[in-house]
């Protein structure tokens, strides 16, 4: 039974700890969120908190404190331009650190909507309600994320080559 | 599933808190559930200690009452010999100079129709007090009262009739003056 709800909370902290990096695309950061979040919802509620809430915690604790903080624009997604080519991208070959260098250029709302919809299989519907946003607004920026990280990565994969990708390390990988 | 969103999954899902992270927040969280209730268990103790140093001061008023209601009946039913013989307050009031304080009688209208017959300097409660006696023209009954400010230990006391041993001791409060009177019990 104890080990059971070790196992579950351990998955919880996981998810929440990744949902953060979603946010905040910072190591240190994360495992911070994740902890303030988890001991005020247990000093709450004393028991350990379910998924939806958890998430939306974190969410509140990155608002307060990092987008005040640093300033980090949280606003509207404004359209950016579209690229052709996508296949192109769908056939390279990515590893991971291309993918964490790529996620850390997009923005803190466009990797949320990513995460919250490829990881976590959230509809977008029910992202839009997390994030306080619209469906449409969900559904877009989800399009046009994907296709912004295809054509950088797909750019990044011919100009660098992933021996130059590697070298750049992500923000709070040290 | 395209193949960015197996990349996306792939790497987030690659993505884990350090297992000494995850120690140290299970652990504060243990910590934060047993301390939760902190606050209220705090209150709880204060209303608690609140109620029994009430019921402490109030059982420290009534006692004080029931002595000084006590000590009345015993200074009524010792007949000590007066300090000054007097048929009025003014009279009386000249005889006991040594008072602090001015006599004057309570408003009942019972002193109206009732002799006084002198006075005498006591204490009630370790307070400087008039032991007025009186007498009833019609039954012969004695009376006595006393006298003193409303002030010191006496000001803790609450207004109360009590009988014993075969005397009825009134306490009360009017204005700045604290009276007892004692009598025989009906």
């Amino acid at each position: 039974m104890f080990g059971k709800k070790r196992t579950s909370d351990i998955e919880f902290l996981n998810a929440g700890y990744r949902y953060a990096l979603s946010l905040s695309s910072n190591q240190q950061d994360s495992q911070d969120l994740v902890h303030d979040a988890w001991i005020r919802l247990e000093r709450r509620y004393g028991r350990s908190p379910d998924k939806p809430l958890l998430f939306r915690t974190i969410r509140n604790l990155y608002i307060d404190q990092y987008r005040r903080a640093r300033k980090i624009r949280f606003d509207e997604f404004v359209e950016s331009t579209m690229d052709a080519g996508l296949e192109s991208f769908e056939a390279s070959l990515m590893d991971a650190e291309v993918v964490e260098l790529m996620l850390d250029r997009l923005r803190d709302v466009e990797r949320e909507a990513l995460y919250l919809s490829v990881v976590e299989g959230y509809t977008a519907e029910e992202i839009a309600s997390m994030t306080g946003s619209v469906r449409g607004t969900v559904l877009s920026m989800l399009h046009r994320s994907k296709t912004r990280l295809r054509r950088w990565m797909d750019s990044e994969a011919e100009d660098l080559g992933t021996a130059d990708v590697v070298r750049l390390k992500p923000k709070g990988s040290e | 599933m395209t193949k960015i969103d197996d990349k996306l999954v792939e790497h987030f899902q690659a993505q884990t808190l350090p297992s000494d992270r995850i120690e140290l927040i299970l652990d504060a969280s243990r910590s934060a559930r047993r301390w939760r209730f902190a606050p209220a268990y705090a209150v709880a103790a204060m209303l608690l200690l609140a109620v029994v140093v009430l019921a402490h001061q109030r059982s420290l008023v009534t006692q004080r009452t029931s002595l000084a209601l006590r000590e009345a009946a015993m200074n009524h039913v010792t007949k000590l010999q007066l300090d000054v013989e007097a048929n009025g307050i003014d009279a009386l009031q000249s005889g006991l100079a040594e008072l602090p304080f001015d006599i004057e009688l309570p408003d009942n209208p019972v002193f109206a129709k009732l002799a006084l017959l002198g006075g005498r300097y006591c204490t009630i409660s370790g307070n400087l007090a008039a032991h007025l006696k009186f007498s009833d023209p019609e039954s012969q009954q004695q009376y006595s009262l006393f006298v003193t400010p409303y002030a010191g230990n006496l000001a803790e006391m609450e207004s109360n009739t009590v009988e014993m041993s075969g005397i009825a001791v009134n306490l009360w409060r009017e204005n700045d003056i604290v009276y007892a009177m004692a009598k025989a019990a009906p």
